[in-house]
């Protein structure tokens, strides 16, 4: 079920690569930087409140790629997703793990 | 008092580490308790040490801390995707749904994990952040130039920065997909072995081959600047979207698929293990150097999975501008669990740090340890044959005469490491003299691949003597590679290796101590004091006396694709389970030919019980 209703966001994914391609937005850098270094200067602290929060995305800022609008409905959708607290005496199992037979090298940029 | 738990997880090598008023009470991975190497899950086994040490429950935990940034990571997951899309279709529906279920949900997701019993606030660190911390703040340095380079975080993939007193900075970074960490693990793949274990064989196998493709690896793969800033052809990888490290222009540029794992090693796979090497020396070493240039500083600390190429840390230290280096000995994410609660200690709630004469990371002797009831206990369990020793003397005293006898043994002491190499605490031992201890060693005990170098335990104050480690320099974690002394090689060994190509090399005596010399002269040398490890070193002291070599072979004490022993009965399997010749637990010793023999069936099972890394 999830799947199917991550297949019908994908269309946010997509219409971000277009989006990329019009305004030519590289995030990932994958045209060669012309310059002398490709060192990028890192971002100032935002407050120690905000910068050490679940939600800082201090690291994630200025890339320019059009996923924005994609993360924005994940998260919502994610909203409705997440894990419910144990009950008296439950053990603690993780509430999803990973899917068999997907390489470790895979998994660990996800 | 202050209890802060620092937590790595949901990638690789998951681990927890408790501090009390910024002292480290404890730390282990939960690979070691669950017994699946680099295990992923929640550390709930190493929570549950990490409490049971201090005598705490969570709720009396005042931060937990995350050693990465979710939002952060989600950010550039799903960037990937709009980034290369429709490629990674397939990879996003595989990967979307444990974010969705979990990893958007952490604080919820921890505080299960931790039954709901602590009331506090979660914290959430930069990836490369804590690597710097853990790199940093457990160092002897009052400011040190920080280095932290890995696979990758939430974006970043390398960092620059700088540490003084309490605070840490990262000023410059590498960004995802560019990843020195991803192209070294490409060549991993490559060569068939297995990412995220098989990067240290890739680094033992350079040696017996030549870098012929390293000029190739540097026109198309990665560009690097003369500051260390380098950037990735993506057309040579498949990482960021695939289900594989490398993409078929990779294999054509390289003249085929990737090896099957467990096929015979070629001379091509050696070429292609230097040649990866080789750049990745190459951009450590010009990293350091810029950091030096843009820094000033005469000190150096390292993280990150590249931080345990010790090979790279050598040249870093005998080439590079750096006066002393200190690495963190859990480099990759393990260490993060570190780094994010000493980031809490010092960055959140500001506390003062001063750096002492050692490090404070004590020997990483910082997990689980046995008393002798607990062993007694479990040779009666299991019928075993031991003698126990009430005079230490007389322990070492024994332990030396097998070791002259070229006998192999466990040696299973006081708290387990953190990290993961074996320091003295969960070890097996060997006279490094011996001529045919590497290969025992490799096929006999640990069943792996026979090219694969020991290290050398060896007393600081002979160090010198032995390996040309740069003056005021100690390794005690070790994470250096130095060369075997001049004085110490074979008289014509070198001559004697020219002819020879590949393993071959192998055969020929390289120095007094062949079992821990590489082919190329080269050791991965562990200094041992006693301050870190008083009974290790006086074991080390004794065999000195009796053999006039202040050297043993240390290897970590587990099988093939096996984590490192944690419990005696881990140790007890492992023993009876090998050629090993004997076992010492604390104060016990057993000896092989006193304990019932188990059967090839047994052995096989216990072998097999580990997926070959």
């Amino acid at each position: 079920m999830l799947k199917l209703v991550l297949t019908c966001v994908y269309p946010a994914i997509l219409v971000g690569r277009v989006l990329n391609a019009i305004t030519g937005r590289d995030p990932l850098g994958l045209r060669r930087p012309a310059g002398e270094s490709f060192w990028i200067a890192r971002a100032e602290r935002s407050s120690p409140a905000e910068y050490f929060s679940e939600a800082s995305s201090a690291e994630g800022r200025g890339h320019g790629g059009w996923g924005g609008p994609a993360i924005a409905v994940l998260r919502r959708l994610a909203r409705f997703t997440a894990p419910r607290r144990l009950q008296p005496g439950e053990r603690y199992s993780a509430a999803a793990d990973r899917e068999q037979g997907i390489p470790d090298e895979i998994y660990t940029l996800w | 008092m202050t209890w802060i738990l620092g937590l790595s997880a949901f990638y690789h090598d998951s681990a927890a580490v408790l501090l009390r008023d910024g002292e480290i009470v404890a730390a282990a991975q939960e690979e070691r308790f669950t017994r699946k190497k680099h295990d992923h899950h929640f550390p709930s086994h190493a929570v549950r040490y990490c409490l049971d040490e201090a005598r705490i429950s969570p709720a009396h935990l005042d931060y937990v801390g995350f050693y990465d940034k979710p939002g952060a990571k989600f950010d550039r997951l799903i960037q990937t995707y709009a980034a290369l899309a429709p490629s990674g279709f397939r990879s996003y529906l595989r990967a979307l749904p444990l974010w969705l279920r979990s990893k958007l949900h952490l604080p919820v997701e921890i505080d299960r994990a931790l039954g709901h019993e602590y009331r506090g606030r979660y914290v959430f660190a930069d990836h490369h952040e804590s690597h710097a911390a853990s790199a940093f703040f457990p160092s002897p340095f009052d400011e040190a130039a920080i280095l932290t380079i890995d696979g990758v975080g939430e974006w970043s993939t390398t960092t620059l920065g700088h540490g003084r007193g309490n605070a840490v900075t990262l000023t410059h970074e590498i960004r995802f997909p560019h990843s020195l960490g991803l192209l070294y693990s490409a060549f991993t793949y490559y060569t068939g072995f297995r990412v995220n274990s098989g990067e240290y064989k890739v680094m033992g196998l350079a040696p017996y081959g030549e870098p012929r493709f390293a000029d190739l690896i540097r026109k198309h793969l990665i560009h690097i600047k003369d500051d260390g800033s380098f950037w990735m052809d993506q057309r040579y990888f498949d990482y960021c979207v695939g289900t594989v490290m490398t993409s078929a222009a990779f294999h054509d540029r390289f003249g085929g698929p990737p090896r099957n794992p467990e096929s015979p090693i070629t001379q091509r796979d050696m070429d292609l293990a230097a040649s990866v090497q080789v750049v990745c020396e190459d951009v450590m070493l010009k990293c350091a150097r810029h950091l030096h240039a843009i820094t000033g500083s005469k000190q150096l600390v390292l993280a990150g999975g590249v931080a345990l190429n010790c090979v790279g840390n050598g040249r870093i230290l005998r080439e590079g501008p750096f006066e002393r280096i200190w690495i963190q000995p859990a480099a990759g994410d393990a260490g993060g669990a570190l780094g994010v609660a000493q980031l809490i200690w010092h960055h959140v709630l500001g506390q003062p740090r001063r750096a002492g004469t050692a490090d404070s990371q004590r020997g990483s002797l910082l997990g689980p340890r046995f008393d002798a009831a607990n062993v007694r206990q479990l040779l009666d369990q299991e019928h075993l044959a031991a003698t126990e020793f009430t005079a230490e003397d007389e322990l070492l005293d024994a332990v030396t005469d097998l070791l002259l006898q070229e006998k192999v043994v466990g040696w299973f002491q006081d708290r387990m490491e953190f990290g993961p190499r074996a320091l003295g605490a969960r070890s097996i031992i060997g006279d490094p003299r011996s001529p045919k201890m590497q290969h025992t060693m490799n096929l006999k005990i640990k069943f792996r691949e026979s090219f694969r170098p020991f290290a050398p335990a060896v007393l600081r104050e002979h160090a010198s003597d032995y390996f040309a480690l740069p003056r005021g320099n100690d390794s005690p974690y070790m994470l250096l590679v130095a060369p075997v002394q001049p004085h110490q090689r074979t008289n014509g060994s070198a001559a004697a290796m020219q002819g020879l190509t590949g393993i071959d090399r192998l055969n020929v005596a390289r120095s007094r101590v062949p079992a821990v010399t590489h082919v190329d002269f080269s050791a991965r040398v562990q200094t041992v004091t006693a301050d870190a490890n008083r009974r290790f070193y006086r074991l080390l002291q004794r065999f000195h006396e009796r053999s006039g070599c202040p050297v043993l072979v240390n290897t970590s004490f587990n099988i093939r694709g096996e984590p490192m022993v944690c419990s005696p009965k881990e140790a007890v399997r492992c023993f009876l389970g090998t050629d090993m010749d004997a076992l010492v637990i604390e104060n016990f010793l057993m000896l092989k030919p006193d304990q019932q023999a188990l059967s090839r069936e047994a052995q096989d099972a216990y072998k097999q019980s580990f997926s070959l890394d």
